[in-house]
């Protein structure tokens, strides 16, 4: 099942040599990276009044076997959750 | 690690809406990421080609490479095209490049053009090459298999690996596998790695090498955002719309990036980026700067092109000079060495040969620009002006040590124009001969209207702010969005920063290709192995895809065959007068011209009759043709800015002192009393002072020309430093030569070439003679010639009659298409063509002529008229309201009887039903409201007459009155505005022309007044003006200080 939060969850990220994500931490219970299997920017949306939207995301599956969307907010750089499907 | 990338996958603004950078800006880039070489990779054009040459040879250390991004036709024909990177390796692949885009374009190749008159000519439709045009070119050509739209990745994308594979296979059975690489960006969409991954697997598969790119569709970062909007307008959407419907790039990574960021987004496919070097390091295709490239003029007897060349000019000096003098000799002498030592005797010929043509079927021409400096032009009728007896310079137009191509510019009558167009195409053979394009460009009003409209400003918002533009250019409407911003209404305030810096960034931006105005290309080799080549929307007509500076940046030669209408003027007012004369061997001295050029009576006449020409004419008073060439070049802008008129018009009058920044200026400046007026004259200078050879001086002159003021570029500085030692070397003090240096870069980008304005003198002269002694021949042509020149039908119609040429009404039995001369009662006048009728078509005329050329001859009646001639409803009753057809009854009782017959399907009753009525008489007021509406003009008279009782009554003088009045007179005038003006370099000010039934009177409207009257000025042509009389030099105008509409009622 998957879950899509209207406003995206916020959530700490540590991050591995390479630049990727590691683990993070959501809800106060830490997750570790297994996998990182899709990664995308968006820069869009610049000339809406909603507001500009500029992130790196990136889909990953979990050593607990969850696999979630998350992403780095370019303009407030903060890491956020997306969609989990569990 | 910095220079192992190449970026080979790169677009400009010529990718028409696409792309968001000028070619000069990605060289920029580029050198600023350390890359050592970049290739220019347009889609389906080189139209970047040479700005991007020579921009990368300026920049210094960037090897430009030569390329496009080709369309070709589908593999398996689902419709859609895919595109790949063609890059140039040697010479003959360049040509095969131009070769096959144009095939894209043409579809049928050069051969099989299609005429005018071919119906197959497809108009502008997306060019695609087809596999087996693809197969033909690709010598010297290297392959990269292009970006997602490309013929492999696109069906990785739709998830048609076989397809991809096919598609791959048939490129490698073209290339070889020495000369196609898999091409590769990660530009970090949801699919990159996923398509990575396949192409990485397709490649190994054949047994291709891959190579990374960028598909660079914007130098920087922050122009990903106009890249949006283009897109947007290209789709003729909005932003909204274009990201609902996939079209936008879902971020802006195709920035040009360097060799580190390439390296991090390819971290395991090192060979990727080395491949992109490697590749570079094969590109050895260069534009040819020095060929001519011109074709063989076929002459006669086996002679070479420069005995026969040698032998014309031979042949007509006793005719150009009576006497012929040792300095002729000298001249013609100097000018033949150098015209063969440049390999340019083909090319006079070839333009000897245009005019021959032109002049054998009785269309004026005349040779304008630099050329008119030259002797052996003016021999060979090319030009119309002796350059010995006006003192030119060959060297403006042509010099051993210049390093670009002469220049050779020709008016022809412009209605004859396409004529000798047609001949040229003839002559040489259409593989060879093509139009010189010109890139239509983004300036205000359409940024405005584009980005709005995608930003989705409301239509009215649009409207109104397009209607306040005040400037062309769109980085200042930009600035003064900002100011608005800045001033404070936050509820626009997003919207509006955001549509002022896509117009700061669209400013200059392409938008479409047209045809310019007259430049042909004329090559040896086939054209479209020079440049490739589009259909013009014009059927029959091909564009090649450089535009003017191009064309000449490349050493390219290309000859303007310009339209004047003026020249058609001549021709026809000439052909009118019944006694034969030369118009081109009228004596230049006659007193009675320099007269009426004293007194500004010039309106209809080439160049002199503007209204800032025509306050200037009583101030210069011309007595002798330099005069008139002065006139011409001084009245413009940039001698206005750059206060060159008042020292001249002081030193003139006698009341400044005549001075140079040195003696040895005297011989060049003499002429124009010190004052730096003409090109010819610049180099001179630089000649005299600093001993610099005339081709450098020229450069010295270019280069100041195309400076814009501010700090001097460093190529000026070097420039500079030059003058100043060469002119130690001659031993003019250090502040004189500073002084004369200072002269010439204020000098700038505005001087004309002094044989330019004398060709265009000679012209304003002969259509002054012609107004003067044959008036009605002069203004019939100049009605019929409309629409050119600075006035309406209305104003010179106004001035015809103060000249004591009638103008008879229309009249369906006696009037031509055209106006003619008609004498009545020994008076001449002009009899009103029908086309000067609101909405009369050939189509009209043809039905009216041929009727009227019938047996049965003249119209009796409007029932006759209408039988005969089964003429639409509308059409007769317009003919009638503008008194046409006065000569048959009253125009209202005509159109009572044209409402009572049965009018449908061009049938009529042959018996025409009357009823008695009894109308009203039409007042001469409703009869001039219908004659303004339908002829733009009243033939009984102007407008003001009408209302001039009730003004005397109230004294308001008429514009004739006022010229009587001494200086600062408060007065108040009636009249018709017929001329506004605000030019941009007369910080606010309008300039305004009223007309009455005595003449015209000039108006100056202050900034601050035109402000509070813009509405009034906007709306009402019937004006009420108050003001003060200014008295200068013969010249008057008012000085507005209120304003109101004209009270008709």
């Amino acid at each position: 099942m998957a879950r899509l939060w209207p406003i995206s969850e916020w959530i700490q990220v540590e991050l591995g040599k390479d630049g990727w994500p590691a683990r993070f931490t959501w809800n106060g219970r830490v997750y570790g990276v297994h996998k990182i299997r899709q990664r995308w920017q968006v820069d869009g949306d610049w000339w809406s009044e909603e507001g500009h939207i500029w992130r790196e995301y990136v889909a990953l599956t979990t050593t607990d076997g969850l696999l979630c969307v998350i992403y780095f907010n370019l303009l407030d750089q903060n890491w956020y959750l997306s969609r989990l499907y569990d | 690690m910095t220079e192992h990338y190449v970026e080979l996958h790169c677009h400009s603004y010529f990718t028409l809406l696409d792309a968001a950078s000028a070619p000069e800006a990605l060289v920029v880039r580029a050198k600023e990421l350390g890359l050592p070489a970049l290739a220019l990779t347009d889609r389906d054009s080189m139209a970047g080609a040479v700005r991007f040459w020579v921009a990368a040879q300026a920049a210094g250390g960037l090897h430009a490479i030569l390329g496009a991004e080709v369309s070709v036709e589908p593999l398996d024909g689902d419709g859609k095209a895919g595109r790949l990177i063609l890059l140039v390796e040697t010479q003959q692949g360049y040509a095969n490049l131009c070769r096959l885009i144009t095939h894209g374009y043409l579809r049928d190749g050069m051969t099989a053009i299609p005429t005018d008159t071919d119906p197959a000519w497809l108009g502008k439709t997306p060019p695609r090459a087809s596999w087996d045009a693809l197969n033909d070119c690709r010598g010297g050509l290297m392959a990269l298999t292009g970006g997602r739209d490309g013929l492999v990745a696109s069906s990785i994308i739709e998830r048609r690996f076989d397809r991809a594979v096919a598609a791959a296979q048939r490129l490698r059975d073209v290339f070889g596998s020495e000369r196609l690489w898999v091409e590769l960006q990660q530009h970090y969409l949801p699919d990159s790695d996923r398509l990575m991954r396949n192409q990485m697997v397709l490649a190994s598969q054949l047994g291709l090498p891959v190579v990374a790119t960028n598909g660079v569709h914007y130098a920087t970062r922050a122009e990903s955002r106009l890249r949006d909007a283009m897109i947007a307008i290209d789709q003729n959407i909005t932003l909204n719309e274009a990201r609902r419907s996939g079209l936008l790039p879902i971020n802006a990574n195709a920035a040009m990036i360097g060799a580190d960021d390439m390296a991090r987004r390819f971290v395991h496919l090192p060979q990727a980026l080395h491949n992109s070097v490697l590749i570079a390091e094969r590109c050895k295709g260069a534009l040819d700067f020095g060929a001519h490239r011109l074709p063989e003029f076929q002459v006669p007897d086996g002679r070479s092109e420069f005995e026969y060349l040698y032998a014309l000019c031979q042949a007509s000096l006793s005719d150009r000079y009576p006497r012929i003098t040792p300095a002729v000799l000298k001249q013609l002498t100097h000018e033949l060495i150098i015209i063969e030592q440049a390999g340019l005797a083909g090319y006079f010929l070839i333009v000897w040969d245009i005019v021959r043509f032109s002049r054998e079927k009785g269309i004026r021409c005349q040779g304008r620009g630099s050329a008119a400096n030259s002797i052996v032009a003016y021999l060979l009728g090319i030009t119309s002006i002796d350059p010995l007896q006006h003192h030119l310079l060959f060297e403006r137009f042509l010099s051993p040590d210049r390093h670009t191509m002469p220049d050779i510019d020709i008016d022809f009558a412009a209605d004859r124009r396409e004529e000798v167009i047609q001949y040229v195409y003839t002559k040489y053979g259409r593989e060879h001969t093509g139009m010189v394009c010109n890139w239509v460009t983004y300036h205000a009003r359409s940024a405005l209207r584009d980005l709005g409209k995608v930003l989705e400003f409301p239509t009215p918002v649009i409207d109104r702010l397009s209607a306040s533009l005040e400037t062309n250019s769109a980085t200042r409407v930009a600035d003064a969005l900002l100011e608005q911003v800045e001033a404070g209404n936050d509820a626009v305030e997003h919207p509006l920063r955001l549509l002022a810096m896509l117009m700061r960034q669209i400013d200059g931006c392409p938008r479409h290709l047209s045809i310019h105005t007259g430049g042909m290309l004329i090559t040896g080799p086939p054209l479209d192995q020079v440049v490739p080549l589009e259909r013009a929307t014009m059927p029959g007509r091909v564009v090649c895809q450089w535009n003017k500076d191009s064309v000449e940046d490349a050493g390219l030669i290309k000859i303007d065959l310009l339209g004047l209408r003026t020249l058609g003027l001549v021709t026809e007012a000439l052909s009118t007068i019944d006694t034969p004369l030369d118009i081109d061997r009228l004596p230049l001295d006659d007193p009675a011209i320099y007269m009426m050029l004293q007194r500004a009576d010039t309106i209809g006449t080439f160049q002199v009759e503007s209204r800032a020409q025509m306050q200037m004419l009583p101030r210069l008073a011309p007595r002798v043709f330099e005069d008139i060439i002065i006139e011409v070049a001084i009245v413009r802008p940039g001698p206005i800015q750059g206060g060159t008129v008042h020292p001249y018009l002081r030193r003139r009058a006698g009341e400044e002192l005549v001075s140079y920044a040195h003696p040895l200026l005297e011989s060049a400046l003499n002429e124009t009393l010190g004052v730096l007026l003409f090109q010819e004259q610049a180099i001179r200078m630089a000649v005299l002072i600093a001993g610099f050879a005339p081709g450098e001086a020229d450069s010295l002159r270019r280069a100041l020309s195309r400076f814009g003021g501010g700090e001097l570029t460093p190529a000026l500085r070097e420039l500079g430093t030059r003058f100043l030692a060469g002119s130690a070397r001659n031993g003019i003090d250090t502040l004189s030569a500073e002084a004369s240096f200072k002269q010439l870069a204020g000098f700038a980008g505005y001087g004309l070439c002094k044989s330019h304005a004398a060709s265009f003198a000679l012209i304003a002269y002969q259509t002054c003679w012609l107004k003067h002694y044959h008036p009605a021949a002069f203004y019939c042509a100049l009605l019929n010639q409309q629409p050119m020149g600075f006035y309406s039908p209305e104003v010179i119609i106004g001035d015809m009659r103060r000249h004591g040429v009638n103008l008879w009404p229309p009249d369906i039995n006696l009037s031509d298409y055209n106006y003619r001369v008609e004498m009545r009662n020994s008076m001449p006048g002009l009899r009103t063509g029908l086309r000067a009728v609101h909405g009369m078509g050939k189509e009209v005329w043809e039905r009216v002529r041929v009727a009227r050329e019938a047996s049965a001859g003249v119209f009796s009646g409007l029932v006759d008229l209408c039988k005969r001639t089964r003429l639409q409803r509308d059409v007769v009753s317009d003919l009638i309201r503008a008194g046409a057809l006065d000569s048959m009854g009253d125009r209202r009782e005509l159109l009572w009887q044209l409402g009572e017959l049965v009018y449908q399907d061009e049938e009529l009753p042959f018996v025409f039903p009357v009823t008695e009525v009894i109308l009203t008489e039409l007042s001469e007021l409703e009869q001039m409201d219908w004659e303004y509406e339908l002829l733009g003009l009243s033939p009984t008279g102007q407008a003001m007459r009408h209302y001039r009782p009730a003004l005397d009554r109230a004294g308001v003088l008429t514009t004739q009155q006022v010229k009587q009045q001494r200086n600062g007179r408060r007065v108040r005038v009636g009249g018709m505005q017929v001329i506004r003006q605000r030019p941009p370099t007369a910080k606010g000010l309008m300039f305004l022309s009223i007309e009455d039934e005595t003449g015209l009177l000039d108006v100056i409207v202050l900034a601050k007044l035109y402000e509070t009257y813009r509405q009034l000025l906007h709306e009402e042509r019937l004006l009420l003006v108050e003001g003060v009389v200014q008295q200068g030099s013969g010249a008057t105008s008012l000085m507005a200080t209120q304003m109101r509409r004209l009270y008709t009622g």
